[in-house]
C-alpha cells in the first residue's frame, strides 16, 4: 500500500519537473554580478520610504548605480535610449552633445515663440525643451507595425499591434532619420530640434511616416486574420 | 507455542511447495526439497524459539556481488583516508617544528600562517598550497544503501539520487497536503486567509554547492533550480506556516546589509582639522580620496580642479555623491586619480567619494546610500573578445564561398 502510495507520488515529482523544465532557458547574455545582487533604487520618492521588515534590499547586496544613471537633475531613461540610438561607432560623448545643444536649440525657438506671441496666447507655449522630446515621442509612437508571414507558398504584409517599447524605439529612430535627411549646410542639432518641435505638434516627417504606415495596415487589414 | 509454529512452518514451506510443482521431476528440486526438509526440521527441533533464522542466515551467506563490490571499496576508501590522515599528522608536526611551534598543540590557523609564510603565492585562493586534514579535501561517501542481498533500501535508489529526489518528494507531498487543507476549510466556510504568513526574507535557499552538501550527491544546476521552484511553491502557501520547520532545513539565515557596513572614524590632521579618506576602483581605474570638514566646496583632482573632466557627464558623476547627501559646499575634496579611460576614472572617483563621505552623514544617509548602489563597485568589465568571432559577441560576415 506504501510502496503504490510511493510510486504515484514518485510519478507525480516527475510531473512537476517536468513542468518546471521547460521554462528554464539559460541565458545568452549573462551579467557580472552574482544573481544574489539587487538593482540599485535610483528613484528619491522611493528612497525615502522606510524599508520593510523583510524586504531583501535589507539583506542582499546591490549593484553599482551606473554612470548614465549619476545625472543631477534626475535620470531619464528615454533620454538616455535617444542618445544610445543616435550614437555612431560608440561616440557617445557626439551623441551627447548633439542632443544638449537639439535641447538648447528647442528652448530658444520657443522663447522667440513665446515673446513674438501676444498675451492671452503665451501660456498655452510649452518652453520646457525635454516637455517636448517626451511630447514629440508620444505623437510619433505608431500603434500597428507590418510583419511578413508566409501562407500557402504566398508572403502577406499582415497588420500587427506593437509593443510599447517597440514603438518607442520606432519613434526614435523616425525622429533621428528624419533629422539626418537634411543639406550638408545644416547641422544636425538645428534639425533634430525643428523635427522634436514638428512632431510634438503632431506635424513633421517622422509624423507622416506614422501616418503611411497606419495607412498601409489600413489597406492589409483583410490579411489580419493571418497572424494566427 | 503450537499454534505459530504450525502457521510459520506453513508459511516457510508454500515457497517450496510451489517450486516443486511447477518443476515436477526436475533432479534440482528434489535435492532443494530435500535440503528445505532437513533445514526445517533441524530448525525445529534445535532453535525453537528464532523462528526466522534458517531462510535469512541462508542469504546471509550468500552476499550480492553489489554488496561484495561496496564492501571493497569501503575498505579500500577506508585505508586511503587512513594514511592519509596519518601523512597529514607528520607533515603538520614537521611543519610545527619548522616553525619552531608545539607539534602536539600546531592549530588549522597556524598551518595556514605558516604556509602562506613558507610558500607565498600570488595564484588564485584555489589554487594556492595548502594542507588541511582528509577529511576536509576528499568528500565524504555514502554508507552502503542497499543490504546484503542487494536490496536497495531507499525507494528512490534507482533515480540515482535518493537523497535529492527524497525532499522535492517530501515537499510536494506537503504542498499537497496544505492545498487539500485549504479546499477543505473553504468547503467548511471556515476558510479565510491567515493573518500570519511564513517570512523567508531574511533567509535564502541553500546553494547548490550547499545541497550537494546536505544530500550527499552530485546535482546539476538544473537540479537546483527545481529545488528551489518546489520549494519556493511550498513557501508561498498562505497556509505554509504549518511546514515552517521543513521549510527552514533548506534556508540559509542572512546577515543585514546594513549591520555590515560601519563607518570608520573621521581622521585628525596636524591643524586638528578632521578629515577621512577613501578608495575606489572602476575597470583599471584606481581614485584615492580625501574628504576635509567645514570646507569651501574646493574640489582638486591631480592638482586640477573639476575642469579636468573635459566631458560634462564625467563632472556630474564625480559630483554625485555630494548631491546626493547634499553636501556640496560643505567640504572639500582632494582627489589622485590614474589608469586608462576619463569615464573609468570618474567612476573611481564617485566610488572612493561616497566610501569617504559615509563617515560625515547620519546612519539612514549612509543606508540610502547603500541601496542606491553607491557604496558598492561596479564589477562590469570589457567582455573578451572570442576566436572565431569578429569580437564578444559580433560574427564575421557569412560569405557563402
Amino acid at each position: 500500500m506504501a510502496g503504490k502510495a510511493a510510486l504515484t507520488n514518485c510519478c507525480r515529482i516527475f510531473h512537476v519537473n517536468t513542468r518546471n523544465i521547460s521554462p528554464i532557458v539559460t541565458q545568452v547574455r549573462w551579467s557580472q554580478y552574482n544573481p544574489h545582487y539587487l538593482e540599485p533604487t535610483i528613484d528619491k520618492t522611493e528612497l525615502k520610504k522606510p524599508l520593510e521588515e523583510q524586504d531583501p534590499r535589507r539583506f542582499q547586496p546591490i549593484k553599482a548605480i551606473r554612470s548614465e544613471q549619476t545625472v543631477a537633475l534626475g535620470y531619464d531613461f528615454q533620454r538616455e535610449k535617444f542618445i544610445n540610438i543616435m550614437m555612431k561607432q560608440g561616440n557617445k560623448r557626439l551623441s551627447r552633445e548633439i542632443f544638449e545643444k537639439c535641447l538648447e536649440n528647442i528652448k530658444r525657438i520657443q522663447l522667440q515663440k513665446y515673446h513674438k506671441s501676444e498675451e492671452n496666447e503665451r501660456s498655452s507655449i510649452e518652453l520646457n525643451p525635454m516637455n517636448i522630446f517626451h511630447q514629440a515621442i508620444e505623437n510619433c509612437r505608431p500603434l500597428l507595425k507590418l510583419t511578413r508571414i508566409n501562407k500557402g507558398g504566398v508572403a502577406y504584409q499582415v497588420p500587427v499591434p506593437m509593443t510599447e517599447k517597440n514603438s518607442t524605439f520606432r519613434a526614435m529612430k523616425w525622429m533621428i532619420e528624419s533629422a539626418k535627411a537634411k543639406d550638408a549646410n545644416t547641422r544636425m542639432y538645428d534639425q533634430l530640434a525643428h523635427e522634436l518641435i514638428n512632431a510634438a505638434n503632431n506635424t513633421g516627417k517622422s509624423i507622416k511616416k506614422k501616418q503611411e504606415l497606419h495607412k498601409q495596415c489600413e489597406s492589409n487589414k483583410a490579411y489580419a486574420h493571418f497572424r494566427w | 507455542m503450537a499454534a505459530p509454529m504450525q502457521k510459520l512452518s506453513s508459511t516457510l514451506f508454500s515457497p517450496f511447495v510451489r517450486y516443486i510443482r511447477i518443476h515436477e521431476g526436475d533432479a534440482r528440486c528434489k535435492i532443494s526439497l530435500k535440503n528445505a526438509i532437513r533445514h526445517l526440521a533441524s530448525d525445529s527441533s534445535s532453535e525453537g524459539g528464532k523462528e526466522t533464522s534458517p531462510i535469512s542466515s541462508r542469504k546471509a551467506e550468500k552476499i550480492s556481488k553489489a554488496m561484495k563490490a561496496y564492501l571493497e571499496r569501503a575498505q579500500k576508501h577506508d585505508e586511503f583516508m587512513k594514511s592519509q590522515v596519518a601523512e597529514f599528522e607528520i607533515g603538520k608536526r614537521h611543519l610545527a617544528n619548522i616553525m619552531g611551534a608545539d607539534p602536539d598543540h600546531f592549530t588549522q590557523d597556524e598551518i595556514d600562517t605558516a604556509i602562506e609564510y613558507l610558500l607565498p603565492s600570488g595564484l588564485s585562493k584555489q589554487s594556492r598550497p595548502s594542507l588541511k586534514h582528509p577529511e576536509e579535501v576528499f568528500p565524504t561517501k555514502k554508507a552502503a544503501q542497499f543490504d546484503v542481498t542487494g536490496r536497495p533500501y531507499h525507494p528512490f535508489f534507482y533515480t540515482g539520487r535518493p537523497n535529492f529526489y527524497q525532499i522535492l518528494h517530501e515537499a510536494a507531498l506537503k504542498n499537497d497536503n496544505l492545498v487539500a487543507e485549504e479546499t477543505r476549510l473553504r468547503l467548511n466556510k471556515q476558510y479565510t486567509l491567515p493573518t500570519e504568513k511564513l517570512q523567508i526574507g531574511g533567509s535564502r535557499w541553500l546553494t547548490l554547492a550547499d545541497l550537494e552538501k546536505v544530500t550527499i550527491e552530485k546535482l546539476t544546476p538544473l537540479d537546483h533550480k527545481r529545488f528551489v521552484s518546489v520549494l519556493e511553491r511550498l513557501a508561498s502557501h498562505p497556509l505554509s506556516l504549518a511546514e515552517k520547520e521543513f521549510i527552514q532545513q533548506y534556508r540559509q539565515e542572512l546577515k543585514q546589509q546594513s549591520m555590515l557596513l560601519e563607518p570608520p572614524k573621521l581622521l585628525q590632521d596636524t591643524d586638528g582639522r578632521h578629515y577621512q579618506e577613501g578608495e575606489g576602483t572602476r575597470k583599471h581605474a584606481r581614485a584615492f580620496v580625501r574628504v576635509w570638514e567645514k570646507g569651501t566646496g574646493k574640489v582638486k583632482i591631480n592638482d586640477q580642479d573639476l575642469l579636468y573632466f573635459s566631458e560634462l557627464s564625467c563632472r556630474e558623476q564625480v559630483m554625485f555623491p555630494l548631491t546626493f547627501t547634499e553636501m556640496l559646499g560643505l567640504v572639500d575634496i582632494e582627489v589622485e586619480v590614474g589608469g586608462p579611460g576619463t569615464q573609468a576614472q570618474a567612476g573611481a572617483i564617485r566610488t572612493a567619494l561616497s566610501k569617504a563621505l559615509v563617515s560625515f552623514v547620519d546612519q539612514p544617509m549612509a543606508e540610502k546610500m547603500r541601496l542606491a548602489g553607491l557604496l558598492s563597485r561596479d564589477v562590469r568589465r570589457k567582455e573578451r573578445k572570442k576566436p572565431g568571432q569578429e569580437g564578444a559577441r559580433a560574427k564575421f560576415t557569412w560569405k557563402k564561398r
